[in-house]
């Protein structure tokens, strides 16, 4: 993986040389993540961001309570809670040397010390040849990060695939590779130079990763009734959690994983509205039993009127408990034992950007969401968490933004009660 | 079309997988007790008995005649085994098979610097998460008077009193179905079968598992060793079997120090063609039985006394010649009654690991 980096590095310096504009990310079209080639202007561009982080976590800067010998200790608390960035890592994941069962994040490692992060630095490549209706996307990132153990800096091939668009006069797209989810709102943030707040809700984790398969694309716009309807459906080998949770570059079981959007928009001048409906269903890819199934189901809103944005977000996720052999993540060595699990919540967000910018100010936002879960793994108590989360985001000079948010983390039943609230701030510069 | 075949072919065929982790516990016992089901190679007949119904081992042609469950009650059988050279007698109140060694668990107990307490302890899961184990480590907390008894029922309730915890020793309480107790006759006396040595009845107590009320049996302290990092350690436990894997209805052989060991890995031991189980000659109809099932049970001496032989009902010896002789009998027989002797006479192309793991608590051992 460190070569693959290396040899995106020396592609992107020759592309840098030739490339005098800066691009802009595309993540963030109406359509989800499909990035608009007719507007390049030239075959090869390369794009990226770099996130600089600063938190800091309260308490042990885990979930996890000192005392309680519950195993395994992801199961009785929720290790996702004190999020520092934009990916999900969290400050620290130390069960004090309990058992945990693969229900972990990645960390950042850095308990409740305060501390300068490098969240991500991304690097996006862009190949769309004029002459033919094909696109290919790759992105590769890279984590510093530090663990108990030593440097544990990480190397990420986060998207690569190919995207056909076979008619000219019509929005459909075929994609095959790596690429974003296409269940619910949130992975169209999950870029943290695209995402308005810091940190993800505490359901991206079942909805926001990145999977390895076929997508189909297509949008029909009804111009008479400034409407658009559209259908994103993917067939993939893990469907939609994010890789700390589940493989995404084999399939464990052999089937692929079903998922699918339906969304309708309506784009009038002074009020945009968005509402879809997501599912998913195919076998487990964190086991290998091809009758433990995944289903879920999810409804988005997304409404922009005079600078006020509302966006929310459903979930209800059920898991049934692979009954063969071991459980596997993406993070490295495994897990014992598959258990059933379900899950319902979500999120709502309320954000302000103010009416006026300038050449030099490109906007203020301030936010403020309500993230709530209900967790719980077979015959375990039922976790119910939630989370506030206050903060602004400030751009400048078209390629500078600049965030800050508080997070207030909450155990309503289930959980011990724990002090794991993070203060955050990035800054991120795209390029 | 062969390129389609292909791809159908590629979509229907994943990946080898493992074998289907299992759990059984009393509760399955129970339900499956009248089924000609097995688990981890043990016959669920054997596992539990409802009200009215036969206890297992202690029925024709094990005893002399059929002993009935008592109506009030349903039972978890007590199992005759055999260890450190002395009958034994054991209770089976989990399985796993093809499953990960199970976990030690906390349980909360309360303790006051006053009065005494009758809070009902505190269990971390109960029997339906995967993570169940009857193996349990005492946390004590200490509590002040003014607290309500039974104020606290979950373990959130327990971590959020912020109230001090002491650790305490290992015990072993299986979770069972409230109308469940040791099987027996009268609800009261409970004893080994094929020699009646009485068996001391067990704690049948309530605890709670997140809120809600469940029973437990108590085996006892330290009935289980672990390791510094809280795992259990397994030891073997034998059972007889026939060479295609049938076990034997012989009592098993527990490991030696039986009563610190509670989780046994299973091992089968088929029988060498010289070996024979030990069954009196005035016992006909129990030798035609296990003769049936294809054990190797040679003539005895019938001027053995009945007292003499009670002790050595269905043990197997290396050289069964020793059954025709009373005068030599029981002392010139070479008995396969314990772990040490077993692994010093049989060696390892005859004792075979299997992926089951069973919780069999030692009740009782010697006493003859």
């Amino acid at each position: 993986m460190k070569s693959a980096w290396l040899l995106l590095c020396l592609l992107s310096l020759t592309a840098a040389a030739e490339e005098e504009t800066v691009a802009v990310d595309e993540d963030n079209a109406p359509a989800g993540y499909t990035p608009g080639e007719s507007s390049q202007s030239e075959a090869l561009q390369l794009t990226g961001y770099l996130d600089v982080g600063f938190a800091k976590a309260f308490g042990n800067g885990s979930s996890f309570v000192t005392g309680d010998t519950r195993v395994p200790a992801d199961y009785g608390s929720d290790a996702f809670a004190p999020a520092v960035n934009s990916r999900g890592d969290v400050a620290s994941t130390n069960a004090q040397g309990r058992f945990t069962n693969g229900f972990l994040p990645r960390s950042v490692g850095i308990d409740n010390k305060p501390s300068f992060l490098l969240n991500t630095v991304s690097a996006d490549l862009r190949y769309a040849p004029k002459q033919v209706p094909l696109f290919v996307f790759v992105r590769a990132q890279a984590m510093p990060r530090f663990s108990p153990t030593g440097d544990a800096t990480r190397f990420d091939l986060q998207q690569a695939f190919g995207k056909l668009t076979p008619f000219s006069s019509q929005e459909f797209a075929v994609s095959l590779g790596k690429f974003d989810s296409v269940f619910g709102i949130e992975y169209l943030e999950n870029e943290a130079n695209i995402r308005t707040n810091i940190t993800p809700s505490l359901i991206a984790r079942y909805t926001t990763g990145h999977s390895l398969g076929l997508k189909v694309f297509y949008r029909l716009q009804f111009p008479a009734i400034w409407s658009a309807l559209s259908l994103n459906i993917a067939g993939t080998n893990d469907g939609t959690r994010v890789e700390a949770l589940v493989p995404a570059s084999a399939s464990l079981v052999g089937v692929p994983v079903g998922t699918a959007r339906l969304g309708y928009e309506l784009n009038l001048k002074e009020v945009q509205v968005k509402l879809g409906v997501s599912g998913l269903y195919g076998a487990r890819n964190d086991q290998q039993d091809p009758g433990a199934l995944q289903r879920a189901f999810g409804a988005d809103l997304r409404v922009n009127v005079a600078g006020l944005s509302l966006a929310g977000e459903f979930l209800r996720l059920v898991d049934s408990r692979g009954e063969r052999g071991l459980k596997y993540t993406g993070q490295s060595g495994t897990a014992e034992i598959p258990s059933g699990f379900g899950v319902w919540g979500g999120w709502v967000r309320l954000a302000y950007t103010l009416p006026f910018t300038t050449e030099r100010f490109n906007g203020l936002t301030v936010y403020g969401r309500y993230d709530r879960r209900h967790g719980q793994f077979e015959g375990y108590t039922e976790l119910v968490t939630d989370r506030i989360t206050a903060g602004f985001r400030v751009d400048v000079f078209e390629m500078l933004a600049i965030k800050g948010e508080y997070l207030f983390n909450r155990e309503i039943s289930g959980a011990p009660r724990v002090d794991n609230d993070v203060v955050t701030g990035s800054v991120v510069l795209t390029w | 079309m062969k390129h389609v075949w292909w791809v159908l072919v590629l979509l229907a065929c994943g990946p080898s997988t493992s074998p289907e982790a299992e759990t059984w516990t009393s509760r399955e016992f129970l339900s499956q007790a009248k089924t000609d089901k097995s688990f981890g190679g043990l016959p669920t007949r054997r596992l539990g008995v409802n009200s009215g119904d036969v206890i297992p081992w202690r029925e024709v042609p094990f005893e002399t005649q059929d002993s009935v469950q008592v109506s009030s009650e349903r039972g978890l059988p007590v199992w005759p085994a055999f260890a450190e050279g002395h009958t034994a007698s054991m209770l089976i109140t989990e399985i796993w098979q093809d499953h990960p060694t199970p976990w030690v668990q906390p349980v909360y107990q309360f303790r006051s610097t006053g009065a005494a307490r009758s809070d009902r302890g505190i269990f971390a899961v109960g029997v339906d998460s995967t993570f169940y184990t009857p193996y349990w480590r005492a946390e004590w907390v200490m509590v002040t008077d003014e607290l309500a008894t039974d104020a606290l029922t979950s373990v959130t309730d327990v971590l959020n009193s912020k109230l001090p915890v002491s650790q305490g020793a290992m015990v072993v309480c299986p979770i069972v179905p409230r109308d469940v107790f040791l099987a027996s006759t009268d609800g009261k006396t409970v004893v080994r079968p094929l020699t009646g040595e009485p068996v001391t009845a067990l704690k049948h107590a309530e605890a709670w598992v997140d809120g809600t009320a469940v029973t437990y049996l108590g085996i006892g302290i330290d009935r289980q060793t672990v390791t510094d990092k809280e795992l259990p350690i397994e030891t073997p436990i034998y059972f007889f079997v026939r060479s295609d894997g049938q076990t034997y209805s012989l009592p098993p052989v527990l490991p030696d120090e039986p009563t610190r060991h509670s989780l046994h890995r299973r091992y089968n031991v088929t029988l060498p063609g010289t070996f024979g189980v030990f069954v009196p000659s005035a016992r006909p109809e129990l030798r035609q039985f296990l003769e049936a099932e294809g054990a190797p049970v040679p003539p005895a001496d019938p001027l053995i006394a009945e007292a003499t032989a009670r002790p050595y009902l269905l043990r197997v010896a290396s050289n069964p010649s020793c059954f025709t002789k009373a005068a030599d009998f029981p002392a010139s027989c070479h008995w396969f009654d314990s772990q040490s002797a077993l692994e010093a006479t049989v060696g390892q192309d005859v004792r075979f690991r299997t992926e089951v793991l069973i919780t069999a608590s030692t009740l009782q051992v010697g006493g003859m």
